[in-house]
């Protein structure tokens, strides 16, 4: 499934909601995320691409697609992703070499960071479509 | 008067600044210097460390220079002497250490330009990158105001090594001491011993600032520790409630189990560097291990205030706008910063974000210590520190030096006094360690010290165990062995898809070498045997290796070395 799509985004929510380790991690967070994924012409990638979700004590209660306001948000052109699912760098390292830039009160994200590569491992699993020249590191899913 | 040899000027010179120690390797033009040592020096309690390589010389004297405060002076002889001084002469200005490099030179008429002579090199050119300052010595009448200068400005503004290039033939001419313009004196007659302190209308604006903030934060960087203004960064912080980040070299400013202490680059400092809304930065520059001072883990400079104390103007907004910046000394400003402070507010209470950014702080570092509570063969890194760090005093000094082997001793090494960590932290120069462990026995020999080195970072300054058995130092030296440069394995396994290249070594007996070396030597291979084979190190009362044998793929993967990566690597994108 294409990322960032509709069937990808419930995909997500399942495979989180199911998995014991991320629900310990998530255990007692109530905030609401927006994911951009920031267009590049150059590489085939020509929408700009915005997501949320929330967590309701950990559980991803709600997913949809498009602004909101919400707690945070981290966005990143749409090659950063990419190689954070690919595998290529982790989020940390996303966010420390300021790829994947923040929004949001910052220490809670640093609190969160466990769960955070967690949840790139769950994310990492889903048979997953990329754009444009990005195609090619199209993920197989497990 | 009695006519003096120039050799015997200089000596004069180092005694009237009490250096204590000389560190170094005799040459045939050295001797004029280390002749006037033996007859007068020893005497006035100077004396000469002989080494057996000139960088470990410089590292020795960097070493000293960062347990005491005081200048650290190494000495080489001409050519190839001074060029194996060069790389301790880098980590120490790298680091801003206070450093009096001496060098023999040919004899002023065959030199500058050289023209044959064996061993001639123009040395002023070769450390006028890493030295503050350089002069050479033509004239026998200018040792003393040369000498004079050399200390003066090492020790002035920010501290650095500088360098005097000795002629020969100026050290062995002689002349009357009557005729000197400057004559070997006491410290006080030609440096200032009083630091400058910054303006006091600037103070007040600061003092403002902070009793303003919502959530003030004190950034120490290594300047704290050359201005010996502890003190004053604890006070300031207690009675402001303010959290303390350091830079990861500063470790040690404040004990790194005070309640308002936060580890460097741990997730509760990074937090609190996030979340401040005024920074007091003290003798720092925000460099690449402090991400620039910028977003993510600092605010936004247009939203988070920076007010910035440095001895040196052109460090003023280096890397991040200032605020408000304050010139001075930083022990003497904040002195007049904590009075201004008092004279506005009474203590302020504990601020409740703190409990917050401790409680990151755990959780960062729960994971570390649970895998230090590990019992596999071969030994986790982690638990080998946690089990090293445990057996010392607070008070001991502790050495690091490695790739990885920083990284792991970082999370579990805490640091409980001020100038008890050394660490070649703006160089990340390998090599440091056993030098560093000599030269900080010698400026604190009632201290423990111990150093925690990668195999690889050992081995390039190994031969250095014969100096410290001959000098009959006891300290103990716990060598992390995977066999390999592991930090750079780490990356080629993470960056280059695991195509290994020139990381690998073979099995090396540390523990044989050292014996053969005169010293304690032991293998350790079970984790259970770490504390007891600690014990017996530092009974032996000689310098003792205890070459451990880690797990060596575990100890490739330290959480926060993708993170150093991404800075070390900015911008640079693999095309794969
Ligand atoms: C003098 C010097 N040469 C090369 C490097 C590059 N370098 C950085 S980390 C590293 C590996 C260090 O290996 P080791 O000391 O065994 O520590 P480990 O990473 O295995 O813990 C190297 C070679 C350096 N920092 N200093
Ligand atoms: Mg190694």
């Amino acid at each position: 499934m294409k990322l960032a799509s509709p069937e990808y985004m419930e995909e997500v929510r399942k495979r989180s909601n199911a998995d014991p380790e991320y629900l310990k991690l998530a255990k007692g967070l109530n905030a609401s995320f927006t994911l951009i994924l920031e267009p590049e012409p150059d590489k085939g990638v020509s929408e700009r691409i915005v997501v949320g979700f929330s967590n309701a004590d950990g559980r991803i209660d709600e997913i949809w697609l498009g602004e909101r306001p919400t707690d945070f948000t981290l966005s990143a052109p749409y090659g950063v992703w990419v190689d954070i699912l690919r595998g290529k760098m982790g989020p940390t390292k996303a966010i420390a070499s300021r790829k994947l830039r923040t929004r949001g009160p910052f220490l809670q994200l640093l609190q969160g960071a466990n769960r955070i590569i967690r949840w790139v491992e769950i994310l990492r699993s889903i048979p997953t479509e990329f754009e444009g020249e990005y195609a090619k590191y199209n993920l197989p899913g497990q | 008067m009695a006519e003096l040899m120039g050799a015997d000027l200089l000596v004069q010179c180092l005694i009237q600044e009490k250096v204590r120690y000389l560190f170094g390797i005799p040459g045939g033009q050295l001797c004029p210097i280390l002749d006037a040592v033996r007859r007068f020096g020893h005497d006035a309690g100077l004396e000469f460390i002989m080494t057996r390589h000139e960088q470990a010389a410089a590292h020795m004297a960097d070493a000293y220079a960062r347990v005491t405060g005081r200048p650290g002076v190494c000495i080489g002889t001409i050519g190839p002497g001074a060029a194996d001084l060069v790389p301790g002469v880098y980590t120490a200005w790298a680091d801003s250490i206070p450093m009096v490099v001496l060098t023999a030179q040919n004899q002023t008429w065959k030199s500058y330009p050289e023209r044959g002579s064996m061993q001639s090199l123009d040395q002023v050119d070769l450390f006028a990158p890493i030295t503050k300052w350089q002069a050479r010595v033509t004239h026998w009448q200018r040792i003393p105001e040369l000498v004079q200068r050399a200390f003066r400005v090492a020790l002035s503004g920010r501290p650095r090594p500088v360098h005097l290039d000795l002629h020969v033939d100026v050290l062995v001419a002689t002349g009357d001491e009557s005729s000197l313009t400057h004559r070997p004196l006491p410290p006080e007659r030609y440096r200032p011993v009083h630091p400058p302190v910054a303006d006091p209308d600037l103070i007040e604006r600061a003092a403002q600032m902070l009793v303003e903030a919502e959530r003030p934060l004190i950034h120490p960087g290594g300047g704290v520790l050359r201005s010996g203004a502890w003190d004053e960064v604890r006070e300031l912080a207690e009675y402001l409630s303010a959290p303390v980040t350091t830079s990861p070299g500063a470790c040690g400013v404040l004990p790194e189990d005070h309640p308002l202490c936060l580890i460097a680059g741990g997730y509760g400092a990074l937090g609190a560097q996030a979340m401040a809304d005024v920074v007091l930065l003290i003798g720092g520059r925000l460099g690449d291990t402090d991400f620039w001072g910028q977003p993510p883990f600092w605010g936004e400079p247009d939203q988070q205030k920076l007010i910035q104390i440095d001895i040196e103007p052109e460090n003023v907004a280096l890397n991040r706008p200032v605020d408000l910046a304050l010139v001075g000394d930083a022990k003497a400003t904040l002195r007049l910063l904590i009075e201004a402070v008092k004279r506005r507010t009474s203590p302020i209470p504990e601020r409740p974000e703190i409990a917050e950014y401790r409680a990151t702080q755990e959780a960062w570092l729960a994971p570390f210590e649970s895998q230090a509570e590990s019992d596999q063969k071969p030994i986790h890194p982690l638990r080998l520190i946690r089990d090293v760090r445990a057996f010392f005093p607070r008070d001991a000094i502790t050495v690091v030096d490695g790739g990885n082997t920083a990284v792991w001793a970082h999370y579990l090494n805490r640091i409980y006094t001020p100038r008890s960590f050394l660490w070649a932290s703006d160089s990340g120069h390998l090599g440091t360690g056993l030098p560093y462990a000599i030269g900080a026995k010698l400026a604190a020999p009632d201290r423990m010290v111990y150093a925690i080195c990668g195999d690889g970072a050992f081995a390039l300054n190994m031969q250095e165990l014969e100096t410290a058995a001959r000098l009959g130092l006891s300290f103990v030296v716990v060598i992390v062995n995977d066999r390999q440069w592991g930090m750079i394995k780490a990356l080629q396994m993470d960056s280059y898809d695991a195509r290994y290249i020139g990381v690998d070594f073979e099995d090396v007996r540390y523990d044989e070498i050292a014996r053969a070396m005169g010293c304690w030597g032991e293998r350790i291979e079970d984790p259970n045997e770490i504390t007891p084979a600690l014990e017996r190190a530092a009974a032996s009362g000689k310098p003792a290796v205890l070459d451990v044998i880690v797990d060596p793929w575990a100890h490739l993967t330290p959480p926060d070395l993708e993170n150093l990566d991404a800075v070390w690597m900015e911008g640079c994108d693999l095309p794969w």
